[in-house]
């Protein structure tokens, strides 16, 4: 260590943790398996959303007068503002993404077993905020598609019987949207999400840490978990590579599809058709098939539903099995809830 | 488990390249027109330049009398790294080149006539309001009581920027006439339309001191659809008959930001092709900026032989868009 590093050290106790970060054990069936490389990707994205993020910020005016034209000068005239923001738009739905196909890594592996159960819990909890973060970014650009979906999706929380109106008042800052629900959107995206987000993730790494990783399902993995490569720099190696590939695929988004910008918000418009973003179409259907009084069945019943039977599922599924095809219940349910979202995503698009 | 990940990740950017190469005919959605990137644009409507900019055709109405029909026109787009090119076709029985023309009755001159024209709407920055309305925000609302009409926007920081190609006022000098509208200074007068700045050039009148009659004739002979500036000589009375017909204005590109709009127009066999150039960003404040890939809500209007008033407009807000 050099002479700098002792002086902090002596100081800080640091190396210590950090040591023990670096060299954690990974077994083997971990390490050669692509698909444990999803939740560092995750935690990738969310870095590289909060530095496009920063950097958005620097330029974007959050006033109704000033938000359209802070995007559209960070999209079309600031020296690579397109890719900033089309890196911060195509990753906030690559997070999205890999989320869900970390969760679904989670679940047919059956990893939100006993002990892991807060694990899991938490994961859940970041699949909603990262929601979230699409929810109140959707809006920001006060945008046509953004002004309108947020008209509709607070329309949808203020719908919910006897707290709705509340909920959306506190969402809107008032009757309307306006000044008041861009101010709390923009809050609510910069500093209550990110920092919710990032507290989650450290207890999301330190409950995995603590427990050590799920059991092999297979045979193959099995017959690997006694072997062990140290954490850095084997791991962190296939998730620099695996980050660096994800960081090239959202730059050649960004440059062959430019981000988004819809017309400036108008309220006074009669004909726009309002379209939330594609992670939430599929639900944008199924309110389709709850017209009036059934309303509150899409709006509370479904989402308590979802929600719950994810919060509950640790606490339900108990067995020792582990293995998906063993496991015909929760296999053929996560199956069918793949295909519903593909289905009702792709008769709303 | 490097090299895997390292494969798919090669698979995935050659799928990836693979998609981006498989390039079709560029098609446009409705309502937008999609200007398509060339090597170079110009004035020529029969260029190989229009083979792939897809056709956009835009229905038209009379503003204050809406089952009105006017013309069906199809519009193309080309773009290069300076100049936009907009291509538009539409169906006209007449060239309606007599416009304001003088005609000689045997004893005494007499002005009358119209002409066709093409409008094209951009504003000039971002507006909420023409991108959701349309062109209708600014002018000709619906009211059939033409003592009700405005023309403007609501305030001088909104503006649209107006391009008028003329059949006989501006088209034979090669340009299309550039103005903008801006704040009109009651919310129902018509004041609010104003022309770009110029240094020079424009149409001359052409009318004698007394304005009974015409001072100048073409070079070529009496009875010629237009006189440039250079081509006039002065008037041979020896030469006019009864019937006969001279232009009334003697005719030239402006200088400036209002002859921004490079131009070319051919009526034939009952159809009018007209080429607009423009650079994509002029610098003038009183243009509209193109930022290509930055899509542009727009507005057209097609007036059939006619004066200011009367003309079918675009009912939808149209869009630019780039590819």
């Amino acid at each position: 260590m050099s002479k700098v590093g002792q002086w902090i050290d002596k100081r800080t106790g640091i190396s210590g943790p950090v040591r023990s970060f670096l060299n954690y054990p990974v077994p083997k069936y971990v390490h050669n398996n692509l698909l444990y490389t999803l939740g560092g990707l995750t935690a990738i994205s969310f870095g590289l959303q909060v530095i496009t993020g920063i950097m958005l910020t620097f330029y974007f005016d959050p006033s109704t007068e000033g938000a359209y034209n802070s995007v559209d000068y960070i999209t079309y005239t600031l020296p690579l503002g397109w890719l900033v923001r089309g890196l911060h738009h195509y990753g906030a739905s690559a997070m999205v993404i890999l989320v869900a196909l970390h969760m679904l890594r989670t679940y047919f592996f059956s990893a939100y077993k006993k002990p892991r159960e807060i694990n899991w819990l938490t994961g859940v909890l970041l699949l909603f905020l990262t929601l979230a973060f699409g929810f109140t970014g959707y809006l920001l650009p006060w945008d046509q598609k953004g002004y309108w979906a947020t008209r509709v999706g607070t329309s949808i929380a203020g719908s919910v019987p006897l707290i709705g109106a509340t909920i959306a008042n506190i969402m809107r800052g008032g009757a309307e949207l306006g000044q008041s629900t861009l101010t709390r959107f923009f809050a609510t995206h910069v500093m209550l999400l990110p920092a919710t987000l990032a507290l989650l993730i450290g207890v999301h790494i330190f409950q995995l840490r603590y427990h050590g990783m799920a059991p092999a399902i297979t045979e193959k993995a099995k017959a690997q978990s006694k072997s062990f490569v140290p954490f850095f720099p084997y791991w962190v190696v296939n998730d620099a590579i695996a980050g660096l590939g994800l960081l090239a695929l959202l730059v050649y988004i960004s440059a062959t599809q430019r981000a988004p910008l819809e017309f400036p918000a108008d309220p006074t418009s009669s004909n726009f058709i309002p379209r939330p973003e594609w992670y939430f179409l599929f639900y944008y259907q199924i309110l389709k098939y709850f017209p009036g009084g059934l309303e509150p069945v899409a709006t509370v019943l479904i989402p308590l539903f979802i929600f719950g039977s994810m919060i509950l599922l640790p606490f339900i599924d108990r067995g020792e099995e582990r293995r998906p095809w063993k496991k015909p219940v929760t296999t053929i349910a996560a199956i069918f809830y793949i295909v519903v979202i593909i289905i009702f995503t792709v008769l709303a698009g | 488990m490097n090299f895997k990940l390292i494969s798919l990740m090669a698979a995935g950017a050659l799928a990836l390249t693979a998609c981006g190469a498989a390039s079709g005919p560029v098609t446009s959605p409705p309502n937008t027109l999609t200007a398509v990137k060339v090597d170079a644009v110009s004035t020529d409507a029969a260029a190989a330049m229009w083979a792939n900019a897809p056709k956009t055709s835009v229905t038209s109405k009379v503003p204050d009398k809406k089952a009105e029909v006017g013309a069906t026109v199809t519009l193309q787009a080309v773009y290069d790294g300076k100049n936009i090119a907009i291509r538009a076709e539409w169906d006209d029985k007449t060239d309606s080149w007599q416009r304001n023309i003088w005609t000689y009755d045997g004893t005494a001159w007499k002005r009358a006539g119209e002409q066709d024209r093409l409008a094209l709407a951009f504003p000039i920055g971002n507006n909420a309001e023409f991108a959701s309305k349309g062109c209708g925000v600014i002018c000709h609302n619906q009211d059939a009581d033409e003592a009700k009409w405005w023309m403007g926007t609501d305030s001088a920081d909104v503006r649209v920027d107006f391009w008028q190609w003329q059949g006989a006022s501006t088209n034979p000098a090669g340009y299309a006439d550039d103005s903008y509208f801006s704040a009109k200074a009651t919310i129902t007068s018509t004041t609010g339309r104003a022309n770009d700045a110029n240094t020079g050039g424009g149409p001359k009148t052409n009318a004698a001191a007394d304005g009974k009659g015409p001072a100048f004739m073409n070079k070529s002979g009496v009875d010629a659809h237009y006189i440039l500036a250079g081509e006039e000589v002065a008037l041979d009375m020896a030469k006019v008959k009864a019937g006969s017909q001279i232009p009334s204005s003697i005719l030239s590109k402006y200088a400036g930001s209002r002859g921004d709009i490079t131009a070319k127009g051919t009526w034939a066999n009952g159809k009018w092709v007209v080429v607009m150039v423009r650079a994509l960003d002029t610098g003038n404040k009183d243009d509209a900026a193109f930022q290509p890939p930055k899509a542009v809500p727009f507005g057209l209007g097609v007036f059939d032989n006619s004066g200011d008033l009367e003309h079918a407009v675009s009912q939808d807000v149209l869009t630019l868009a780039w590819k």
